[in-house]
């Protein structure tokens, strides 16, 4: 007789993230503003390239700046992935979903597998062509661009799909423990943007110790070139991808463990 | 068939179930009754795992629900109309919920035609009115043509034609040999839709039987009309008769026909009506429930608000 597998849970959650109207929406905004945004800076900074000091040019990272759009991208794929279950908590329809699967772990593991694929697609799919359409607006005489055959730009940008994905994990994983849709997305954007302010406020010496462990400059330091000079100390692209991934673990960890505990 | 045993659900300080025990037997329609607030959601969410029990079990045909392999084959649920995506078209939430226990798409499209929604599938579930919203939360519980069905309220909403057609579709379900369990807070709605009705107050049982059994439960009520008003009233006095006043009769409950009207003719009180009412399911409902309402509305009289 047939029964429920992970398999036949991962079909349902993919159609159930498919058929809204939402997710095509923050993938369209994902693209727009990895790829367009992208593509802007790049033609304000080769506009600006022949004004730079010396200092400017010789810290010129042509990967991040083409990759700029991935830093406001991330809120699209952090709504996607809190949607995914918070939409479930505010409806009330996460009672038929379990009513119908009572694995509460089986829904989980399905949920985070469609969101994780599906968004990876997307990240490197928006990454890959943010980067390419950057090289060409910023080529020019005398402005250093990048190209994919070098080992450390191949990284970046794909760790830039990355890092999109594991965003993403991230506002699933607040979504579990706040299960509404305005309080996860204040808390995910908080994290982003408020956190990053507030170490501003620090010490110099505080905030270069702490700066670069919150997740927007993981993000910068996968993303850039190793050994770019930055105004903070970032870590090196894999020691901030190791970290990254082991605030998801923690979050989604959390988040699983109310998940499975908690009345719905 | 669904047995629950000692079933207990505490919410912080509030008993919203109380040791509850019954089993709901295949066959006919059992009524599950009590006032709102009474703990019937409470009781069917612990029945399907989504609440844990303070104590106290819950299993469908002997197994826990989590236990079960392929849940919508054995229990289908209403539980609340309106909890689904309103973004997402009837025809994908059925379908998200059969590809999820491996149901055929075509069974989808069957139960679609059997709440009468098949014209609409495609359409927003958001844009639903209540009764449409009941239709689709059926046709879900339908899906893996189970044997044990839950309804939390499914009359809510429905036009007289809705009502008519729910009614008559439990029964066949039921007929079918399925165990039928539909949930209501009005015995108005469950009097015909019903054959057994378990009644619960404040998260505690109340009583439980089939229709003929809570009919006897309550007391026939004698409605009299006199002009002699005082005479009347002593007589009541002297038996020691239990007595209401009504807007313009006299109701006397659990004494015969025959001996108020043979009482009122020996002492030569004229009587303008006697008739004896029959208790109706209802009447027994309120009777019985009356201690266990969390909020009562004042009785209006006439003229004045
Ligand atoms: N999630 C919850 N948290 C706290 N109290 C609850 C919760 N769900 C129900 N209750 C309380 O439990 C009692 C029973 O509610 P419910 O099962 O919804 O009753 P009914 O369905 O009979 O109207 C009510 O007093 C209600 O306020
Ligand atoms: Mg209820």
């Amino acid at each position: 007789m047939p029964r429920v597998s992970i398999i036949s849970v991962i079909r349902s959650e993919f159609l159930k993230l498919r058929t809204l109207r939402s997710t095509w929406l923050s993938f369209a905004i994902t693209a727009a503003l990895t790829i367009g945004f992208g593509a802007l800076i790049s033609y304000v900074t080769k506009m600006q390239f022949p004004k730079m000091s010396f200092i400017e040019k010789a810290t010129f990272d042509p990967i991040a700046i083409s990759l700029v759009g991935t830093l406001f991208a991330q809120f699209a794929v952090g709504v996607i992935g809190a949607l995914m279950i918070t939409s479930e908590f505010v409806s009330g329809s996460i009672r038929t979903t379990l009513a119908a699967v009572p694995s509460r772990m089986r829904i989980l593991v399905a949920k985070a597998a469609v969101l994780k694929f599906s968004v990876l697609i997307v990240g490197l799919i928006c990454a890959f062509a943010a980067f390419l359409l950057g090289q060409v607006i910023m080529s020019g005489p005398g402005i250093p661009t990048a190209t994919l055959a070098d080992a450390n730009t191949l990284r970046a940008v794909l760790l830039a799909g990355l890092y999109l994905m594991l965003l993403s994990l991230l506002g699933f994983g607040l979504g579990l423990i706040i299960r509404q849709t305005a309080g996860t997305i204040s808390a995910f954007v908080s994290i982003l943007l408020v956190l990053p302010l507030i170490t501003f406020l620090l010490p110099a010496a505080w905030r270069d110790a702490i700066a670069k462990f919150l997740p927007s400059s993981l993000g910068r330091s996968m993303m850039s070139a190793p050994g770019s000079i930055t105004e903070i100390p970032l870590f090196s692209p894999w020691a901030a991808t190791g970290i990254l991934i082991g605030y998801v673990v923690l979050i989604i960890g959390i988040g699983a463990y109310l998940f499975e505990h908690r009345d719905v | 068939m669904i047995e629950v045993q000692h079933l207990t659900k505490r919410f912080g300080d509030n008993l919203a179930v109380d040791d509850l025990s019954f089993t709901v037997k295949p066959g006919i329609v059992t009524g599950f009754l009590g006032p709102n607030g009474s703990g019937k959601s409470t009781t069917m969410r612990l029945i399907l795992g989504l609440n844990s029990p303070t104590s106290g079990t819950a299993t469908i045909n002997g197994q826990r629900f989590a236990e079960l392999k392929a849940p919508l084959r054995e229990v289908g649920a209403l539980l609340d109309a309106k909890a689904l995506h309103p973004g997402r078209s009837a025809r994908n939430q059925l379908v998200a919920l059969a590809l999820s226990n491996q149901i055929s798409l075509s069974r989808v499209d069957e139960v679609l035609d059997i709440v009468g929604l098949t014209d609409v599938a495609n359409r927003r579930a958001g844009d639903f009115s209540l009764g449409m919203s009941q239709r689709l939360g059926i046709a879900s519980a339908l899906l893996g043509d189970p044997g044990t069905l839950m309804f939390d309220e499914p009359i809510n909403g429905l036009d007289p034609e809705g009502i008519r057609w729910v009614r008559d579709f439990f029964q066949q379900l039921a007929d079918e040999g399925r165990t039928v369990l539909v949930s209501s807070h009005l015995m108005s709605e469950m009097a015909l839709t019903a054959d057994h009705f378990i009644i619960i107050g404040r998260g505690r049982m109340i009583t439980e039987g089939s229709k003929e059994e809570l009919a006897k439960s309550g007391t026939g009520s004698v409605h009299v009309r006199t002009p002699l008003h005082q005479e009347f009233k002593q007589l009541v006095a002297d038996k020691q008769w239990q007595m209401r006043e009504e807007a313009d009769a006299f109701v006397i409950e659990g004494v015969p026909v025959a001996e108020i009207g043979d009482q009122s003719f020996a002492a030569g009180i004229p009587l303008h009506e006697l008739s004896a009412r029959e208790v109706s399911l209802e009447d027994s409902f309120m009777a019985l429930t009356a201690g266990a309402v969390e909020y009562t509305g004042r009785r209006m009289r006439k003229g004045k608000l």
